[in-house]
């Protein structure tokens, strides 16, 4: 039954059904605005992003951290970004 | 290595027919672009992948000089160089690497707006002790630091080039995030967003540096 559950989980993924996994690959400074350069879930050509419109829900926590490493990198020098909401103690 | 010397001709050609396609309506294609220029589809295909493992980095110049010379009589603003440029500045995502970060600080919270309105405070994870403070963003600071950011400022850190640091000017308690650089014997103080300016550091400035920004903590 597993392995059903994968198939259609793939199935779906191919066909548009569920929401796409985009995986970040490169960020750079174009024209003062961050871009990513990502690819997209059966979708081998790199598409750039503005990193204010990413939808990091769509990206694995794992390369949200990655993300927020090269995205402090891309901005200055011994700077790391985090994207995890902080919460604010009164 | 291979980072380090990586070009950007793939994005490039990429960029350029996607323009194609954008300003003359069309759907451009590399099947397309491959017939023009009298060549097998696979060797654009190859030259725009996605994957840096089944990508070509080493095409035939003849190559190269055949898609700018079709752009160029295009239209496009494209020369050999603009192609092959060594693509430094771009920072490769998946090598990067994070450390398990087990102490966790809490730390004081004031306002970017006046230094001295606390907040609260936070809980901050890192890998070892810092003295720091943290401030809180009530309007966008730039395209990436939306309103509701937080910036964690390290007091004792000696600032160097490139990094971005929390000032405050003329005994003002409006704190600003700018960006460190020292260029021709000239201090700057770059601002990181649009709607503010630069400014270079005169022997009669009034300004408190509080300290290096080490981690931003993003609003999405």
């Amino acid at each position: 039954m597993e392995i059903f559950k994968k198939l259609d989980k793939l199935l779906s993924r191919y066909f548009g059904l569920v929401d796409e996994i985009i995986t970040p690959h490169f960020i750079k400074m174009k024209n003062d605005e961050l871009v990513v350069l990502s690819t997209n879930s059966f979708k081998r050509h790199l598409h750039q992003t503005s990193v204010s419109n990413l939808d990091l829900q769509l990206i694995a926590k794992d390369n949200q951290k990655k993300l927020g490493i090269a995205v402090g990198k891309a901005i200055a020098s011994n700077l790391v970004v985090s994207f995890e909401e902080s919460l604010i103690k009164r | 290595m291979a980072n380090h010397f990586s070009t950007s001709i793939h994005v490039v050609i990429k960029e350029l027919i996607e323009a194609k396609s954008k300003r003359d309506k069309i759907n451009f294609t590399s099947y397309q672009l491959a017939n023009i220029l009298s060549m097998p589809r696979s060797v654009i295909t190859k030259l725009t992948h996605g994957n840096a493992s089944k990508r070509i980095n080493n095409p035939r110049i003849e190559t190269l000089i055949k898609i700018v010379d079709f752009f160029k009589a295009d239209g496009f603003n494209i020369t050999l160089d603009d192609l092959i440029k060594f693509d430094q500045e771009k920072v490769n995502i998946q090598s990067q690497s994070y450390l398990n970060e087990n102490k966790i600080l809490d730390i004081p919270l004031y306002s970017l707006n006046n230094r001295l309105q606390k907040k609260g405070s936070i809980d901050i994870n890192f890998s070892k002790l810092v003295n720091a403070v943290a401030f809180y963003a009530e309007d966008s600071i730039a395209d990436f630091f939306k309103a509701g950011s937080i910036f964690i400022v390290d007091i004792d850190a000696k600032v160097s080039q490139d990094n971005l640091i929390a000032v405050r000017f003329d005994n003002s308690d409006k704190v600003y995030i700018k960006k460190y650089i020292i260029k021709n014997k000239k201090t700057i103080l770059q601002a990181i967003d649009n709607n503010s300016d630069d400014i270079i550091l005169m022997p009669t400035q009034t300004l408190q540096i509080i300290g290096v920004i080490i981690q931003v903590n993003a609003k999405t």
